[in-house]
């Protein structure tokens, strides 16, 4: 009986890391395969398609791309959301309630429909700069994810422990720099990689932003789709994949993946 | 040494809206010495000791540390060393580096810094565990590391904030021990917030009792136990047999009560006491009644005992007298057995019947 359902729990766990595993497994798979349109399982062994992926400047430049705006929309969703969620938790001020709702709500309200109003809000403000104008959207769709995190690190945070550090001799500075900030490091890490994945994976915000040939990684690989569809998309996603895993990588190196939740 | 206290309240006051958590609150502590604030909760105790470390500012009056005003100033610049009720350890660092945290923020050199960590973790006697993190550390070694670190800046005022509700019954007896040699010996001015009575009597050199924001009662752990001011004091320390009563007689010396049941008892006057007609709480602690007493003694009576509690070392007994109901304690080693629904004689000694307002 015990061994039966032992036996059950590793199938029930088995197919379920299969199942989120497969599609990538899939897609890594399929970019060797010699044949000339995408197919699994793949037919023969070949690293052509990813030269041709590293030669090919549509696709470099909007890795590039990707991956800067992914950077900076992080950085700045960091700087915007980690004060909105100190204000929300320390603070009760008037309209509290509905700030935090506003802040949260591109969570809520379809991404089609947040991307044309940002689209008419940037023609009518004349932000023409592409790179500018993707910035600013990745920001308000990374923002709920800082804010969710933050508040939810400042609502565990005991504030014994900042009273503790005044007491002995830190001045605010000080306590920010040596108590908050390290305390809650791991939340911050952890809201990085939301913000990081969901820039980096975003398409239908950056279809309507983006502006001549300035277009990110997942646009580019849904526009290609549309006229050929050889294993270089295959080796390109398989690029994706690992930036994405460098990335859950490099912040489990710094404070382990256990610690970010 | 001694000459000026170390910490002085000075009309201290505290409002939360139209609520006073603490009213108009002065005493002063000298140095070296261990004052208790010790009330139920609610009390102002916590409020009051957040002043003095200055997370909260007061409404009126000030704080005075060495002689110097401090109301103004951030806990930063206030010379205290806190311990808080759930340590506070901060859980990032090791145990070194939370005892040498404050020594950091005042800029003191890596070496001399290393040296006085070790000294104050040898002194709580954790010198081997210094590269531990707090989550490793049991609630009695947590303690020891928060006192640690509130000493190792040797501040001129020690705070503790009920350091010793955590932990079991036990440790709690042996913490408290121990607080206690290791305050007196550093010779610390310390003030120690609890709502436990037998750690106050414990611990402290004088108690402030405390009550909805105001001071009862000052006074060595003898004074408020033996000659409680209040009410309050009486029934918040310890068991007191407490019945309400008029003066009958004034004779010198000597006072003559009635309870509202008619229970007359005869009771020593010290310096002037109330006049004649006057209504007063008559305070007996339970220890004072004396059962089956030898020969004669001035309030004595006959009682039938009710209900017997036996607790080890002493045995309590419940005795009605003339309708008064008492509690009776007594030894179980050396006071005569009771038996619940027998009767017995009592007696109470007029010098440890007390009149309170």
């Amino acid at each position: 009986m015990e061994r039966a359902s032992r036996v059950a729990g590793v199938l029930v766990r088995g197919s379920v890391y299969l199942m989120l595993a497969l599609p990538a497994l899939i897609v890594i798979a399929s970019s060797v395969s010699r044949t000339r349109f995408l197919t699994f399982p793949p037919q023969g062994f070949t690293l052509d398609w990813y030269g041709r992926a590293f030669r090919s400047q549509a696709f470099m430049g909007s890795l590039a791309l990707s991956t800067e705006l992914a950077v900076a929309a992080t950085l700045l969703a960091l700087a915007i959301g980690t004060p909105a969620a100190y204000a929300i938790d320390r603070h009760r001020f008037r309209g509290r309630d509905l700030f935090h709702a506003f802040v949260m709500s591109p969570m809520i309200v379809p991404l089609v429909v947040l991307a044309i109003g940002l689209l008419q809000l940037m023609t009518w403000l004349g932000f023409g700069q592409a790179f500018l104008r993707l910035l600013v959207g990745h920001v308000v769709i990374t923002l709920p994810y800082v804010v969710r995190t933050m508040t939810a690190s400042l609502a565990l945070f005991d504030r014994a422990l900042e009273e503790a550090a005044m007491n002995l001799r830190a001045t605010p500075w000080q306590v920010v720099r040596r108590v908050t900030l390290p305390i809650l490091l791991p939340g911050l890490l952890s809201a990085a990689v939301f913000c990081f994945v969901t820039s980096f994976g975003n398409i239908t915000v950056s279809v309507f932003l983006a502006r001549g040939n300035q277009v990110t990684l997942p646009v580019q690989i849904f526009t290609y789709v549309e006229h050929s569809y050889d294993p270089i998309l295959a080796a390109v996603s398989t690029l994706v994949i690992v930036v994405t895993l460098i990335v859950i990588f490099l912040v489990e190196r710094t404070v382990g993946l256990e610690r970010m939740v | 040494m001694s000459g000026k206290p170390v910490l002085s309240l000075v009309g201290l006051r505290k409002e939360y809206g139209a609520v006073v958590a603490v009213d108009d609150l002065s005493f002063e502590v000298d140095r070296g010495e261990v004052v208790c604030l010790l009330g139920p909760s609610g009390c102002g105790k916590t409020t009051t000791l957040r002043m003095v470390a200055g997370f909260v500012t007061p409404t009126a009056g000030d704080v005075h540390i060495e002689g110097i005003p401090v109301a103004h100033l951030p806990p930063y610049r206030r010379d205290t060393g806190m311990v808080f009720q759930h340590y506070a350890l901060f859980p990032h660092l090791s145990v070194a580096e939370n005892v040498g945290f404050g020594l950091r923020n005042l800029g003191v050199a890596r070496a001399e810094r290393d040296g006085r960590v070790r000294d104050v973790l040898g002194m709580v006697e954790l010198a081997d565990l210094a590269h531990r993190l707090p989550r490793e550390l049991s609630g009695g070694q947590q303690q020891r590391v928060a006192l640690a670190r509130a000493l190792a800046l040797r501040p001129a005022v020690l705070l503790l904030d009920e350091p010793l509700s955590n932990l079991d019954a036990q440790l709690r007896i042996r913490m408290r021990e121990e607080v206690r040699v290791l305050v007196k010996r550093l010779e610390m001015t310390t003030v120690f917030v609890t709502h436990d009575q037998e750690e106050a009597l414990v611990l402290a050199d004088r108690i402030v009792v405390m009550n909805r924001g105001r001071v009862e009662q000052i006074g060595g752990p003898q004074e408020i136990y033996e000659r409680p001011a209040t009410r309050f004091v009486a029934e918040f320390i310890g068991l007191c047999n407490l019945l309400d009563g008029t003066v009958r007689e004034v004779r010198s010396g000597e006072l003559t009560v009635e309870t509202g049941r008619g229970l007359r008892l005869r009771v020593r006057a010290s310096g002037p006491g109330p006049a004649a007609g006057q209504r007063v709480v008559v305070a007996i602690r339970p220890e004072r009644v004396v059962a089956a007493p030898n020969g004669e003694a001035p309030n004595r009576f006959r009682a039938r005992v009710v209900a017997g509690t036996y607790l080890g070392s002493v045995s309590r007994h419940r005795v009605v007298v003339e309708g008064e109901e008492l509690l009776v304690e007594g030894h179980t080693a050396s006071s005569t057995p009771l038996t619940p629904g027998t009767e017995t004689e009592i007696a109470v000694d007029p010098a440890h019947v007390r009149l309170l307002p």
